[in-house]
């Protein structure tokens, strides 16, 4: 009795590291195909753009996911608001997975739509995934004019690090 | 020996908690900084939201000492019942009182870590972030790999894997020679066939959600 007690014990944490270890693989591998896959700029048809504007790539470019609720999301938008002439040569694309509503009620909110080159796009949460990898909110790539990665960052950020990026060619 | 088998568990985790608290008091009040601060988000975040993290932490630093006797004492109970387990397969009996007592005496190794981790630190100036504060651990595997080309996950598995780990398996171990009368091997076979494959389990398992 006792040794099939053992047995069993012995083989379910045999199991359970076996799993562990196929699933800590497949995400180390998926992990290393989304850090490659970042590292140029997404292609604007992959989007799905709310309101009229679509991206032209004819500058440095900010990907921000947001989700309209976000208190930091919030600040963001707020300290770009503030700082509308240095990102005249700057797109921005506001990305997030909230239905169409949300989006225009938080860029009128943070009067976003009056700013040109400032684009919003919603992206289902499978669609987030497969182009970006796991993202926060809010997260924050910034690409050069040839659409090359130049630095990510999770979470909130001051303009002045936004523009060590987006001014450096 | 013959007062550690008098003293009470009580005592011990009392006196294991007293030095505890105070290792968090003083890596709170001399070690965690301002300047920390700064070297941690001045890249990313203004002096405005950086004063409001600081503000926000020192308000909650209460919470850290209130949990400290509470997750060691949990802490304590799972590699408790991880020996009692290894014993109960091994065919011997064992009581709990004197697991858990070894465990607590066992544990006191690891009291060097945050002695020497705040020792290491005072001396270097405010010159590091909480990064370098959460990740140093003398004498790990870590030290022997380039911290920034390391992934989030790699740091913990590198920091269990170090000779206070070791130095706790083999007391572990005579601590239950000591209590149960059996041989050092002995306790060494039921200290890898328990506590260590839990801790393998448990390392896997932290790295699943890392990664």
């Amino acid at each position: 009795m006792k040794k099939q007690l053992i047995v069993t014990i012995f083989t379910s944490i045999l199991a359970l590291l076996t799993y562990f270890g196929f699933q800590i693989y497949k995400k180390i591998k998926a992990k290393k195909v989304f850090a490659e896959q970042v590292k140029r700029l997404p292609k604007s048809t992959n989007f799905q753009w709310v309101g009229k504007q679509t991206p032209n790539n004819d500058a440095p470019t900010i990907i921000l996911f947001f989700n309209p609720d976000c208190d930091h999301c919030q600040y963001e938008a707020q300290a770009i608001l503030e700082h509308p002439s240095d990102f005249v040569n700057t797109n921005f694309w506001w990305v997030t997975t909230v239905d169409s509503s949300a989006i225009n009620n938080f860029s009128k909110k943070y009067h976003l739509d009056k700013l040109s080159k400032h684009y919003f796009a919603k992206l289902s949460t499978e669609k987030v995934i497969e182009t970006f990898g796991s993202v926060s909110v809010p997260n924050i790539f910034i690409y050069d004019k040839t659409g090359v990665l130049q630095k990510e960052f999770r979470g909130e950020t001051k303009i002045e690090a936004l523009l060590t990026y987006t001014n450096q060619h | 020996m013959q007062l550690v088998r008098e003293v009470s568990n009580v005592f011990l985790f009392s006196i294991m908690t007293i030095i505890l608290l105070a290792i968090t008091y003083i890596y709170n009040e001399f070690l965690i900084s301002d300047s920390t601060y700064y070297n941690t988000f001045a890249e990313q975040l203004s002096s405005v939201r950086i004063e409001e993290i600081i503000e926000q932490n020192k308000k909650l630093r209460w919470l850290s000492y209130c949990l400290i006797p509470i997750i060691y004492f949990f802490k304590f109970s799972i590699v408790t019942l991880a020996l009692y387990i290894g014993f109960f397969f091994s065919n011997r009996e064992a009581k709990l009182s004197h697991l858990f007592k070894s465990v607590l005496l066992s544990e006191f190794i690891f009291l060097f870590v945050p002695i020497i981790k705040v020792i290491w630190f005072l001396s270097q100036n405010n010159s590091y972030d909480l990064k370098d504060l959460q990740s140093y651990y003398p004498l790990s595997a870590l030290l022997l790999f380039d911290l920034s080309t390391l992934d989030a996950w790699q740091i913990y598995p590198l920091q269990l894997f170090n000779v206070f780990e070791l130095i706790y398996w083999l007391l572990l171990a005579n601590c239950l020679k000591y209590f149960f009368d059996i041989s050092l091997t002995q306790g060494m076979k039921i200290v890898l066939n328990s506590y260590v494959l839990g801790l393998f389990l448990w390392i896997f398992f932290v790295i699943f959600l890392l990664v």
